[in-house]
């Protein structure tokens, strides 16, 4: 190998989600805007770092406010793309529906990371059919590359149609990382105007929203026709076939291999269209076999449509897909399913089982939220993985969330209560970490921002319960302010806990409007949770300092027993972003220490920090001092005064 | 010609870097490649498992590394190691490192949390090769560079990517610590093959 070779750059490789933001730096985008949610973040982050200084690149308060934003930025003539999870739809999806009815100007696309199989957690769903709620066509990419030229061109169908394209990338896809053959460039320099045109972009009056929708189903259709394209035929002069979405087509590739070894390939439809399901081209397809296998994860949107095209054919077809079994709307694919679908398929009729084996392997995805296993469906192995503890997720060893949450088993104890009587409702992000052992408080997660109006409705309920929120400082931005206005308004008695660290930590450290730091991402002006409270006239704001957990323990204890609505603002920074500074660890001192079986409260059952462990053959606890952050929460916990700081470990994070 | 590479750890170990620097070394030598990493929610200290396929003409279709299929297993951590052994092949190689990353509950069970020899039961009879990397690691560095030491020993039971190719595009992902990860990786290729460097 000459050396020179070992020279050359790394070969462009991204992720599907990358790619797919790639894609829009190609098409010349001018805004980019969205909400933190994986699996779609990197789509934003990467165009933070790959966008020149012409293309504004910044995160919103939420994915509503997002889509408003490119909305009137699309109108006013500029290529606009907003990236978001699944569930981040359904918030800006009020505004996506009123979008679509008026139509875009400028390019418009967004891209939605939905999440089959549930590596990220909320509510598994399938984003195809707000899409077709919203009469917007959407595309789905099957690997990287794919995504980047899909994109680029959504970006001029949407211009040439007037309709914003939405784009899914599936878990699995946008997680690919691949080689990206970078293209070209669009460089356009438009002068931006906002048209004066109230019976297209307002919504008084029937006949306008008549006319709007209308025009909207006319749009679709158009650019469906246009998006045409990224649908592909593969005929053969079998009379099987396989129709399947993009986003699962490498499965059927890799099985095609193994189930039809020698014999004819089956005709293969791959659609990268996913609303509208293309029935011209479903048609064709189930004219020319006649039995027709459907792969698609989630809900059987491309199949119910083949199911009413084929009833609607001369020539009798039969469809088989998960009304057969041959697949769940729970959970995502992997090869050796599709591969079980496809022997399905290539067996005769007569002597086929309706496919009992299949669906007897699908697991519904039965784990709590927070244990993040990768969702594999676990084989039968001699030892089955089940008898191993679950990797339960807990917070970083040194963080704010946990001595907040420990501050507040505390004061729950402290105002002579019992931690069963008091009711913790959690929001999304990091702080739901505080259901998980040892800390057992929240019992709810519900969207974004719900911790506090749901505590509403319990206090409501049993009046005299103490209720607790917990959410963290982005999500209180994103949905809490509303809610915590309202609570204010009525007087309810309630205890806010807003654990606020500068981040949205869980997505991987994107700024929140309140981050005052160096970062070029954090907001100009940044917000101030304390103020927003004050003017919601809640009764008593109280900031503290998360390490001082006597001092919280106290306000926190203070707020559960008086009326009224409490805040309490325990701040300080997220440590997944702390800069160089020097830690002095903790440790263990042996002889002090009982061992975890005799101690009447051991630290880790108090703490949980992973930092912790017990010593094998000793069962003393231990600190790991390569990963102690130094906080001194397990020093406060501990019984025999064994926790000590350990001067000599001092080292430079 | 094919080769399928899982990889196991838990989060902040380098399971992506590992699987990244593979895959990229591989279409840097010609093959096609690509890689998919699997975790939960991006925090430390959550369960990772990558596939990585290389191929020539064409990698492996499907993202997913099909079951059984697999011909070689990288572990990083020995509990999500265990998580390996229905993707490998019967005449696959597991290359694991030892060192344990205990979760919460184990830590008042230790029966739950397997040892050595109940992983390599889990491998049913494939060969196992145990690799002291968080040891090797620490002579030359941070705990991070155990995904080094890991792509040394995977380089060392497989030839498929040139070793010199592993360790350049290595340097490259991480260009502050590329002495000590170039040094890690020797320690863990020496340790599968024997060989000095």
């Amino acid at each position: 190998m000459p050396l020179s070779q070992h020279h050359r750059p790394l070969p462009s490789l991204l992720s599907g989600v990358e790619a797919c933001a790639r894609g829009a730096l190609e098409a010349g985008v001018r805004l980019v805007t969205g909400y933190p949610g994986t699996p779609a973040t990197p789509a934003v982050e990467y165009l933070m770092a790959a966008a020149g200084d012409e293309t504004r690149v910044e995160w919103a308060v939420n994915e509503k406010v997002a889509l408003e934003i490119a909305a009137g930025h699309s109108w006013s003539g500029q290529r606009s793309f907003v990236a978001m999870k699944m569930s981040g739809l359904n918030v800006a999806s009020d505004a996506l529906l009123s979008i679509v009815a008026s139509g875009t100007r400028g390019g418009l696309v967004v891209y939605v990371g939905d999440d089959p199989g549930m590596y990220y957690g909320m509510v598994e769903q399938d984003s195809r059919l707000l899409a077709r709620l919203a009469a917007c066509p959407m595309v789905e990419p099957g690997t990287p590359d794919e995504g980047r030229e899909m994109v680029r061109h959504a970006f001029e169908v949407s211009e040439a149609e007037e309709v914003p394209v939405l784009v899914r990338g599936t878990t699995t896809t946008a997680n690919t990382v691949a080689r990206v053959r970078p293209g070209p460039t669009h460089r356009e320099q438009r002068r931006s105007d906002f048209p004066w045109d109230v019976d297209r972009y307002t919504k008084a009056g029937a006949g306008r929203c008549l006319r709007q929708h209308a025009d909207a189903l006319a749009r679709l259709s158009r650019a469906a026709e246009r998006l045409d394209r990224w649908n592909r035929l593969e005929p053969s002069d079998s009379r099987l076939g396989v129709v399947a979405t993009a986003s699962v087509w490498g499965y059927v590739e890799e099985a095609l291999e193994a189930a039809f070894p020698a014999g004819l390939r089956p005709n293969l439809l791959r659609l990268g269209v996913v609303h509208p399901v293309p029935e011209r081209r479903l048609r064709e397809f189930l004219e020319r076999c006649d039995r027709v296998l459907v792969v698609e994860e989630l809900e059987p949107v491309v199949e119910e449509k083949a199911r009413a095209v084929a009833g609607s054919l001369a020539h009798r077809t039969s469809v088989l897909g998960k009304d057969d079994g041959l697949g769940s709307p729970v959970g995502d694919l992997d090869p050796d399913r599709v591969r079980a679908f496809l022997a399905v398929l290539a067996q005769e009729p007569a002597t086929q089982e309706p496919a009992t084996q299949e669906p007897a392997t699908q697991e519904p995805a039965t784990q709590e939220p927070a244990t993040q296993e990768p969702a594999t469906q676990e084989p039968a192995t001699q030892e089955p993985a089940t008898r191993w503890a679950p990797r339960l997720l807990t917070f970083c060893p040194g963080c704010p969330h946990r001595s907040t949450y420990v501050a507040l088993e505390r004061a729950i104890h402290r105002a002579g209560m019992d931690k069963d009587e008091v009711v913790v409702t959690g929001d999304v992000g990091c702080t739901i970490l505080g259901m998980n052992p040892p800390h057992g408080l929240c019992r709810t997660e519900v969207a974004m921002g719900s911790s506090i109006a749901v505590a509403q409705g319990i206090a409501y309920a049993d009046a005299g319960r103490p209720v607790v929120a917990t959410i963290g400082d982005s999500t209180f931005f994103h949905a809490g302010i509303p809610p915590l206005l309202n609570a204010a308004a009525q007087g309810v008695d309630l205890t806010v806990i807003v654990l606020d660290n500068g981040y949205a930590s869980m997505t991987g450290y994107q700024p929140s409007l309140g981050s005052s730091g160096t970062r070029e991402t954090a907001p100009p002006v940044p917000m101030s949770i304390e103020e927003l409270a004050r003017a919601a006239r809640v009764r008593r704001v109280r900031k503290a300092f998360p390490y001082f957990t006597s001092r919280l323990s106290r306000v926190l204890a203070q707020a559960l027993t008086s009326p009224g609505v409490h805040v309490v603002i325990a701040e300080a920074p997220c440590v997944g972003r702390l800069v160089r500074r020097t830690v002095i660890p903790y440790r263990v001192l042996p002889d002090r220490c009982p061992g975890v079986g005799p101690c009447p409260a051991p630290c880790m059952e108090a703490v949980g920090c992973p930092a912790l462990d017990v010593d094998e053959p000793t069962s003393k606890a231990v600190v790991d001092p390569a990963r102690c952050l130094g906080c001194g929460l397990c020093a406060s916990a501990c019984p025999a005064g064994a926790i000590r700081r350990h001067l000599r470990g001092r080292r430079r994070t | 010609m094919r080769l399928d590479v899982v990889v196991s750890g838990v989060g902040g170990q380098g399971v992506v870097t590992l699987a990244k620097v593979l895959a990229a070394a591989a279409l840097r030598e010609g093959y096609d490649a690509r890689f998919l990493a699997q975790s939960g929610l991006a925090q430390l200290g959550s369960p990772v498992l990558a596939h990585v396929r290389i191929g020539t003409p064409a990698a492996g279709p499907s993202p997913k590394i099909p079951r059984g299929a697999a011909h070689l297993a990288v572990g990083l951590e020995r509990l999500e190691a265990v998580r390996l052994a229905p993707l490998l092949r019967p005449d696959g190689v597991a290359v694991l490192s030892d060192e344990p990353v205990r979760p919460y509950g184990a830590r008042f069970r230790p029966d739950a949390y397997p040892g050595r020899d109940q992983v390599e039961r889990a491998f049913g009879g494939r060969r196992v090769r145990w690799v002291p990397a968080h040891e090797l690691a620490r002579r030359h560095g941070p705990p991070a560079l155990v995904s080094a030491v890991m792509l040394g020993a995977l380089a060392g039971a497989s030839p498929v990517v040139e070793r010199d190719l592993l360790v350049a595009c290595l340097r490259e992902a991480r260009p502050g610590l590329a002495d000590a990860e170039a040094e890690a990786f020797f320690e863990g290729y020496q340790a599968i093959t024997g060989l000095d460097a």
